[in-house]
């Protein structure tokens, strides 16, 4: 029961953080830095405690590639070849796992393609090449955690996440990295019930059939997810702000992607820092908030330096309350429902007291949607 | 191979045994694609001679499955041949023979078996089903018919390969078909809804548990207490992921089985996921 970094662009000075020693693990991102980098990064920071996962991040390389050319496991004809033959990925395959042992990590992700349709067909050569990527790996130590792609509006079919956890729980891998595809815009919570009710039963089906799930590219969804029993997740700084959808690669027209914001666990929401100033002037901000050490020194410096910039702690603010709030939920010191009941009442105080975000979208409107999965997910 | 309505299969049968050197003794039955034979060597060495009826590519899969296997508990394959006759060939095989009977048999003369009989029974035909999984074989047929048992009455011994599934090779049923193969009252809901892609090793788990609670309790986990045996209403229920009988359930927890509980489960996700993890907890209940 843990939460792993998720590596972005320039993340890797956030392993080292004192205030952030919940983090149980990196996952780390070749798209975002060099083999050279990567390598550096383990050196430093790998320890028997602090467990390095290689993503090695095959999910839209037509989009953006970032430094994924410049690492030898990367295959050049990946635009022209037939990504559903077993005999390319057994070439790429080799290759990873001639990268993933050069780096001495503990565990690696296997490799895994965003499909056009999420087919059985697809789940099953899913399977196939994370047997190979095993028998790559097997003989030298290295845990290979299954990546399972999983198209949102595809669960919404109630036996969909029944037949995928079929599939996914067939070969012998005992560990499932889990990303969760959305067409949901960046910024925009998860609203969909029946889409959130068939992943929480996905990871259910699981759980219990004894595989640990690591949730990926999570962000404040994670409650969703512990609930529903994954064993861990990961987000990153740019989690507070952007989920992990196709369309997260593309940076937003309107710009705005470097504004600083707070999580507020009251309100399980992101605050811009003029509605920061409101909620607070309301007295409504979660104790949690208060006693998290990045959040002191954002108020700090708000309220003695107004106009310093404070995007490097706003992102350690957010990666903090993440941590802690996983540790308190996996020691049982949370019940999902109540805190999504008292979030919705905390908008509710706001709506009364005529208090609105500058965001548009940002009110509250999903924690509805949160608690009917929260009540219904697992009702038979 | 078309199949000559002329011939009678028993000549056959004589011919090869002419020819290899065995004793023809009687015809012993068969299905829809084999008839079997009993033939000697030598005395008190008896074989079972299997006649194909029409060669196909699953007797091609039938034969390679057995070759590859080795286990007490599965049939032993002795040899296979082409033998021709009366201008047409002929594929046979030569099993050991199985004077023990069928479960079938011993439960119609038994009744039921016991918890001691069920776990005994239940543990060799795990490790039988763990066998064929290392080698990515489903035997998609286990039922009552298919368990036959040794001369000692004890040793209990998967039989008919004839609808194996090789996990490795491609599958021989198309996808449109609205039902895999498998005899409907044993099999499991993937097989009855031809989701291929959900088969594996759970599949005969399911089979497994289903028969182990008909020698046990006497009844389908999924047919409920006014139906008949063998009713069409408990494959209903199975194919549509319906209700367990509540009564089997009790029965189950209170004789201590407690594994049939999870392999007669649904979905193959809510089963044992491993066999080593299913023959674990089968040992340690009871």
């Amino acid at each position: 029961m843990a939460v792993y970094h998720q590596m972005g662009h320039h993340s890797l000075n956030l392993l080292g953080e004192s205030n952030l020693a919940l983090y149980k693990g990196a996952i780390l991102s070749p798209v975002n830095e060099d083999e050279a980098h990567i390598q550096t990064a383990i050196q430093n920071r790998s320890t028997e405690d602090f467990e390095m996962i290689f993503d090695p991040q095959l999910y839209y390389p037509t989009v953006e590639r970032g430094s994924l050319p410049e690492w030898e496991y990367f295959p050049s004809d990946f635009d022209t070849a037939d990504q559903t033959s077993i005999r390319w990925w057994r070439k790429l395959i080799a290759e990873l796992a001639n990268t993933v042992r050069r780096l001495r990590l503990q565990s690696s992700c296997s490799p895994a393609i965003v499909p056009r349709v999420y087919s059985d067909a697809y789940y099953l050569l899913n399977q196939q090449i994370v047997a190979l990527f095993q028998e790559r790996l097997s003989a030298h130590e290295i845990a290979v955690v299954q990546t399972l792609i999983v198209s949102l509006p595809d669960l919404t079919e109630r036996a969909r996440s029944a037949e995928i956890a079929s599939i996914a729980s067939s070969g012998s891998t005992n560990r499932v990295f889990l990303v969760l595809i959305s067409d949901v815009p960046p910024r925009h919570e998860l609203q969909n019930t029946e889409e959130i009710q068939g992943a929480m039963r996905l990871i259910r089906f699981l759980t219990e059939a004894g595989m640990q799930v690591i949730v990926g590219y999570t962000s404040s969804d994670l409650i969703l997810w512990k609930f529903a029993g994954a064993q861990d997740c990961a987000s990153g700084k740019f989690f507070n702000l952007r989920r992990f959808t196709p369309s997260r690669f593309t940076e937003p027209p309107e710009g705005g992607g470097q504004l600083p914001y707070w999580f507020e666990e009251s309100m399980m929401a992101y605050l811009r820092e003029s509605d920061l100033a409101r909620v607070r002037r309301a007295n409504l901000l979660s104790s949690n908030s208060l006693t998290n050490p990045f959040a002191v020194q954002i108020l700090e410096q708000l309220d003695n330096s107004p106009g310093t910039p404070w995007l490097g702690l706003s992102w350690r603010q957010y990666l903090y309350w993440f941590s802690d709030f996983e540790h308190r939920y996996s020691q049982a010191r949370i019940d999902a429902d109540m805190l999504l009941s008292n979030a919705e009442n905390v908008w509710r105080q706001l709506d009364e007291q005529a208090i609105l975000m500058e965001e548009r979208q940002n009110d509250g409107i999903w924690l509805r949607q949160w608690r009917r999965a929260v009540l219904e997910a697992f009702r038979t | 191979m078309a199949t000559n309505p002329q011939v009678d299969l028993a000549d056959v049968a004589r011919s090869i045994c002419a020819s290899k050197g065995l004793n023809f003794t009687r015809d012993i039955g068969g299905g829809g694609f084999k008839r079997v034979f009993l033939v000697e060597q030598r005395e008190n060495e008896v074989y079972a001679l299997k006649v194909v009826i029409e060669a196909s590519h699953r007797t091609a899969r039938e034969i390679a499955a057995m070759q590859r296997c080795n286990h007490p508990n599965i049939a032993r394959l002795h040899r296979v041949g082409r033998h021709g006759y009366q201008g047409r060939a002929y594929d046979y095989m030569i099993e050991e023979y199985l004077s023990g009977g069928t479960l079938t048999y011993r439960l119609e003369q038994l009744g039921s078996l016991n918890n001691i009989q069920t776990l005994n029974l239940g543990r060799e035909m795990i490790d039988a089903i763990m066998h064929l999984s290392g080698f990515g074989l489903v035997h998609r047929d286990i039922k009552p018919d298919n368990i036959m048992f040794r001369e000692n009455g004890s040793t209990p011994v998967l039989v008919d390969f004839g609808i194996v599934r090789d996990l490795t090779a491609t599958s021989l049923t198309e996808t449109w078909a609205a039902r895999g193969p498998g005899t409907a009252y044993y099999a499991a809901p993937e097989q009855l809804n031809n989701q291929k892609s959900l088969i594996n090793w759970r599949t005969d788990q399911f089979s497994l548990g289903v028969v182990l609670c008909c020698a046990r309790f006497g009844a389908h986990p999924f047919k409920h207490r006014s139906e008949p045996e063998f009713s069409r209403a408990a494959v209903e229920r199975v194919t549509r992921h319906g209700n367990r009988n509540v009564d089997i359930l009790t029965q189950i927890s209170q004789s201590g089985l407690l594994c049939l509980e999870k392999m007669t489960r649904l979905w193959p996700v809510e089963r044992y996921r491993l066999p080593q993890e299913l023959l674990r907890d089968w040992i340690n209940q009871g």
